[in-house]
């Protein structure tokens, strides 16, 4: 293998372990014609190694890898789904069980494998979303809806009789995130509503 | 029960843009069905293709990348589609988006449709007889 070939597998394996190219030119040029594809383990454990002086967490690193992996689902998600695959996933037998009878009975689906699938794309889409949803608010932080503002979206996406008065809504958003910081816009919802009932 | 949930070109405007002053509004829908997806309700966000074209999105375009991450499927202008939304233009008087948006709603078999829209006269129209939720932006 000549010594360009060796540099060049040695700078793929460098980059699959998310070290940087730059990084690599330095540890080669340290080395001279010393590097071996054989060092390549070693070359990158010893790069990926965190530097004893330095106390940053690589979040963005962690960041660009989560949108890499939502780009890999959205394009296998996308793709043809006619082509199956037997799989070696465990999952409890009680739960194949009751998917059968929900299929046979219930007509829960045309089949257990496609209740599951079914099943497994909707997780799946949600992770995406929620995961796309969640690194738009660390790029832009002030696109992020306030409680008031998620009941608002709420009660219009269900046509709520309260959705034509969001001041309403948001008054009972802060009143309860006063109160429970965890609220979800339905509790909001619930409050509201019982807010606006006329007591006797 | 299946909840349809239909963006119109500015809903996709807004979206795209975070410097748009809709665009919290719009974020806030979508936020609201990652959380009820995320708790296995069947929601689900389209765009009509009409609507795509109206509003410039391209999905092989970069600058598209946070709509083209979000699960907003197409929905296709097919020959079918094209007569519904061929007979609602004629009949409303409304955009080529608008009658696909229109077609979209006569053709789902989802048990609820919501339209987010900035034109809730048109959604009305192209909706005629159909029942639809509209969400004005």
């Amino acid at each position: 293998m000549s010594d360009i070939d060796c540099r060049r597998r040695v700078l793929w394996f460098g980059c699959s372990q998310g070290i940087g190219a730059e990084l690599l030119a330095k540890e080669f040029k340290r080395l001279g014609r010393k590097v071996m594809i054989t060092m390549a383990p070693a070359l990158a454990l010893k790069l990926t190694e965190p530097s004893t002086t330095c106390t940053t967490q690589a979040w963005y690193t962690s960041d660009m890898d989560a949108m890499q992996a939502v780009d890999r689902i959205n394009e296998l998600l996308e793709s043809d789904m006619g082509q199956t695959s037997n799989t070696s996933m465990r999952i409890p037998t009680a739960l194949r069980d009751a998917a059968a009878i929900a299929v046979r009975e219930l007509g829960a689906a045309s089949s257990t494998t496609a209740l599951t699938a079914a099943a497994l794309r909707a997780r799946l889409e949600a992770a995406v979303m929620q995961a796309v949803l969640d690194d738009h608010i660390r790029q832009y932080p002030e696109a992020r809806p306030s409680l008031g503002d998620l009941a608002v979206a709420a009660a219009e996406l269900d046509g709520h009789p309260l959705a034509g008065e969001p001041e309403r809504i948001r008054q009972a958003a802060l009143e309860i995130e006063a109160r429970h910081p965890d609220a979800e816009p339905e509790d909001v919802l619930l409050w509201a509503e019982a807010r606006a009932i006329p007591t006797s | 029960m299946s909840h349809l949930v239909v963006l119109d070109n500015e809903a996709v405007q807004a979206l795209s843009d975070p410097a748009h002053k809709k665009h919290v509004h719009v974020f806030s829908h979508i936020r609201t069905v990652a959380g009820r997806k995320g708790r296995d309700l069947p929601v689900t966000v389209v765009v009509p293709t009409a609507v795509r074209v109206e509003a410039g999105w391209n999905r092989t375009i970069p600058a598209w990348a946070f709509l083209n991450r979000l699960p907003i499927g197409d929905i296709t202008l097919d020959g079918s589609s094209a007569n519904i939304a061929a007979d609602i233009r004629q009949d409303a008087r409304v955009s080529v988006a608008d009658a696909h948006i229109g077609a979209v709603i006569h053709a789902t078999t989802a048990a609820k449709v919501t339209v987010i829209t900035s034109d809730p006269g048109d959604i009305r129209r192209v909706a005629a007889d159909r029942e639809v939720n509209v969400v004005i932006i």
